[in-house]
This record gives structure tokens, C-alpha cells and sequence, in this order.
């Protein structure tokens, strides 16, 4: 149990570090990575929906903290339901194949950049298409493509 | 009675705190402004803010040389341009006396250094290594020596996280130079500025310089903010638009001033 906690806690730290050091000199045209997110689906995935929930409250709180200080509560509210969708992958990654678990994984990326970029972005004068084309769907590929590496570098504890 | 509720809650036990937890983010972000979350956010910023320190000593080394490049080019444009303005303030100030206006300038500021800027997926933000033990509060201006950069929306006891005005939540009350309209300022998201509404009676031409209107009970007035890039009229040509390039470039911004309150 001690191992298990110290494993996540170590995986949570380790995505703050990327997030902090890389995330700004790796942005492309102000899309970044979300490697917090990486972290919360791949608890999650290892943990299921319970951990990956309450893990991805914590996250998304202390996201919160260190980077958008506005509307304090909406990294939690999303890497918290974010959790507990890729709770559901737990041992999925064996029983199904490839093409389709990174299927999911995508698509519950973009179910987490739509509610965040909606939200974040409502105030501001853009239409939700061009929300969605310029900042939703480049973040969720630019995440996957990070995610599918590090899924590949991290031993896996399904 | 009880065992069924008990196996209920058991077998929900994910559910449930699901409920919970949606439930307190929203609380949270219905109560932005509530001391107890400003202090709980103020608290989590100052225990992560180690995290950022890394990132800063890189940057420092290799920033160093061509920091020292650049400054050396520029203390030879503000040689010759002090001497410029030391003329034109002793002119001002006669003029003021002339008119009775008094120094309307009479704020404090705090140097105070960046320590991160923007590497979460989403918003801008700056994380000052100056907080509640040196005075920061939350509203308090900050600007650098290019303009202005932002407001101060949370602060721990020694970090403070600004919110930056190329931040699409980001809103600013200011006032073109020359033809002395005022407008409100947001970010397009693409790092560049834009002013709407402005009447099409207003004469703006572009390289005009925008500074705070004053308005605002966070900013003075006339803090540097940009220069205009582009005048066009909307679709209906109803109001023109004002495209404004920052001063500030946040990527590479290492000093700043808070302006005490």
C-alpha cells in the first residue's frame, strides 16, 4: 500500500516538474502538453476510478495553484471527472487492443479539453468552433503524442 | 434498515464521492473571491513553488550573455535619450506650475523577480518570488519597465501569482495617447491586443501609443501598455477595432515592479 501511494506521489511530482520546466519552452503557438493530465489517466488506469478521481481532484487543484489563477476549482472539476472516466481503462490496456485503447485515451483527452477550454475561454469573444480547432484539438493530440511515449517509458502496474 | 443503507454506500462509495468532489469544484469556483479559498490557493502556490526554481536557474545561466549583449545596446540608447528627457521634464514641470497641476505620481514599488511563467496547458500566469511578507496583496498592480504586465490575484507568504494581460480572462480600462479615447483592452489570444467598440467619429492611427486610462481602481493612469498595430471598422461598420502590440514581451520578462498600495 506505502509503495503503491509512494509510486503515485513520485509520479504526480514528476509531472509537476515536466509541466513546470518544459511546458513553456516545448509550447507551440500557446499549446502546451498537459502532463498533469497524462498523470491523473495514468493513475487511473493503474488504479482505477476511486484513486484516479481523488487523485485527480488533488492535481487539478495544485494546477490550479501554480498555473491559472483564474476560476480556482476548474482543473479539479475536470481531472477529477477526467479520473474517473480512465478509471474505467483499468487493465484495459491488455485485454484490448492498441489501436483502440489509445482511441480512448484521446477521446477522454478531448472531453477534458472541451469542458476546459469552454469554461476558461466563455468570457472571451470566440466562437466554440474556433475554440475547439485552435486550441481543444491541439492540445489533446500534442498530450497524446507525449502520452503515448511515456506509456511506452513507464513500467507498467496494471 | 442500516445494512442496506451501509451496502449502499459500500457499493456507490465511487459515485458518491465523484458527487463530492464535482460538488466542491464548484463551490470553489463559485466562491473565487472567499478568503478561505484565496488563503487555501495562497498556500498551495507557496508549497509548489519550489518546483520552479530549476527552470529559473537554467534560464538564468543561459540567459546571462546575451542579457548582457542586449544591455550594453541599450544603455547607449537611453544615454543619449536621458539627456532628451531630463529636458523635456524640466519643461513639463514648468508647464505644470504654469497650469497649478501637481505630481500625480506618488506610488511605491517593490522590484521583485519572476520565477515561472506559463507552463500549465491553459492561462497565463506569473509566479513573483515576493509575497505577503513583503507586502503583496491581492489587486496590486505590477509592471515592468516596458509597461504593464498584469494584476497580483494571489499571494502567499513569499510568492505571488500575477495574472498576465495576455490572459484571455484579462481585461484592462485604457486610453489612446494622442486622440484620448478610452476603450476596454483584451487579449485575441495570439498574443496581441484589441480594443472594440471605439466609436468610428475616433481618430486612432496606428503607432499610436496606448496607456491605462485610470479608470480602473487597480491601475494608475498612464502606465505604458502598447502601441497600435492596426485600425479596422467591424463588420456592420458600426465601431472601429484596434489591434494593439504589448510592450511587454512575458516570455522573457525577469523583473518587475509591484506597485504598493
Amino acid at each position: 500500500m506505502l509503495k503503491k501511494i509512494l509510486h503515485t506521489v513520485g509520479l504526480v511530482f514528476l509531472a509537476l516538474f515536466l509541466q513546470v520546466t518544459l511546458g513553456d519552452w516545448i509550447s507551440i503557438q500557446d499549446i502546451r502538453p498537459d502532463f498533469l493530465l497524462i498523470a491523473v489517466i495514468l493513475i487511473a488506469r493503474s488504479d482505477g476510478k476511486l484513486y484516479g478521481e481523488i487523485w485527480g481532484f488533488i492535481i487539478g487543484l495544485i494546477s490550479n495553484s501554480i498555473g491559472v489563477s483564474m476560476l480556482f476549482g476548474l482543473s479539479a472539476l475536470v481531472k477529477t471527472i477526467t479520473g474517473f472516466i480512465s478509471g474505467y481503462l483499468k487493465g484495459s490496456k491488455r485485454s484490448m487492443s492498441l489501436f483502440n485503447y489509445y482511441f480512448i485515451v484521446i477521446t477522454i483527452m478531448l472531453i477534458h479539453f472541451i469542458i476546459l477550454y469552454t469554461i476558461y475561454y466563455n468570457s472571451a469573444d470566440m466562437s466554440l468552433q474556433y475554440i475547439v480547432m485552435r486550441y481543444v484539438i491541439p492540445s489533446t493530440f500534442y498530450t497524446s503524442a507525449f502520452f503515448v511515449i511515456i506509456d511506452n517509458i513507464l513500467p507498467q502496474n496494471e | 434498515m442500516f445494512k442496506a443503507i451501509y451496502d449502499f454506500i459500500y457499493d456507490s462509495f465511487e459515485y458518491i464521492l465523484l458527487g463530492i468532489l464535482i460538488l466542491l469544484s464548484f463551490i470553489l469556483i463559485l466562491s473565487g473571491d472567499a478568503p478561505q479559498v484565496d488563503a487555501l490557493q495562497n498556500s498551495l502556490s507557496d508549497t509548489f513553488s519550489f518546483l520552479t526554481y530549476p527552470k529559473k536557474l537554467i534560464q538564468k545561466t543561459t540567459g546571462l550573455i546575451q542579457e548582457n549583449k542586449d544591455l550594453r545596446r541599450q544603455n547607449l540608447q537611453l544615454i543619449r535619450r536621458n539627456s532628451e528627457l531630463i529636458e523635456a521634464y524640466k519643461e513639463n514641470k514648468r508647464y505644470e506650475e504654469m497650469l497649478g497641476f501637481r505630481d500625480s505620481i506618488d506610488y511605491r514599488v517593490l522590484p521583485s523577480r519572476v520565477i515561472n511563467y506559463g507552463s500549465m496547458s491553459i492561462g497565463q500566469a506569473v509566479l513573483l518570488n515576493k509575497g505577503q511578507k513583503n507586502g503583496v496583496t491581492k489587486h496590486m498592480p505590477v509592471i515592468s519597465t516596458e509597461g504593464v504586465v498584469g494584476k497580483v490575484v494571489n499571494s502567499g507568504d513569499h510568492t505571488a501569482v500575477v495574472h498576465v494581460f495576455n490572459d484571455i480572462n484579462f481585461r484592462l480600462s485604457i486610453r489612446f495617447m494622442d486622440s484620448r479615447v478610452v476603450g476596454i483592452l483584451q487579449p485575441l489570444g495570439d498574443g496581441m491586443l484589441q480594443v472594440r467598440d471605439i466609436p468610428t467619429t475616433a481618430v486612432i492611427h496606428p503607432g499610436e501609443e496606448v496607456v491605462t486610462s485610470g479608470f480602473s481602481d487597480i491601475f494608475p493612469p498612464n502606465l505604458k501598455v502598447g502601441i497600435v498595430d492596426e485600425i479596422k471598422h467591424s463588420e456592420t461598420r458600426n465601431y472601429q477595432i484596434a489591434t494593439v502590440k504589448p510592450y511587454v514581451q512575458l516570455e522573457s520578462l525577469e523583473e518587475v515592479f509591484i506597485i504598493l498600495k
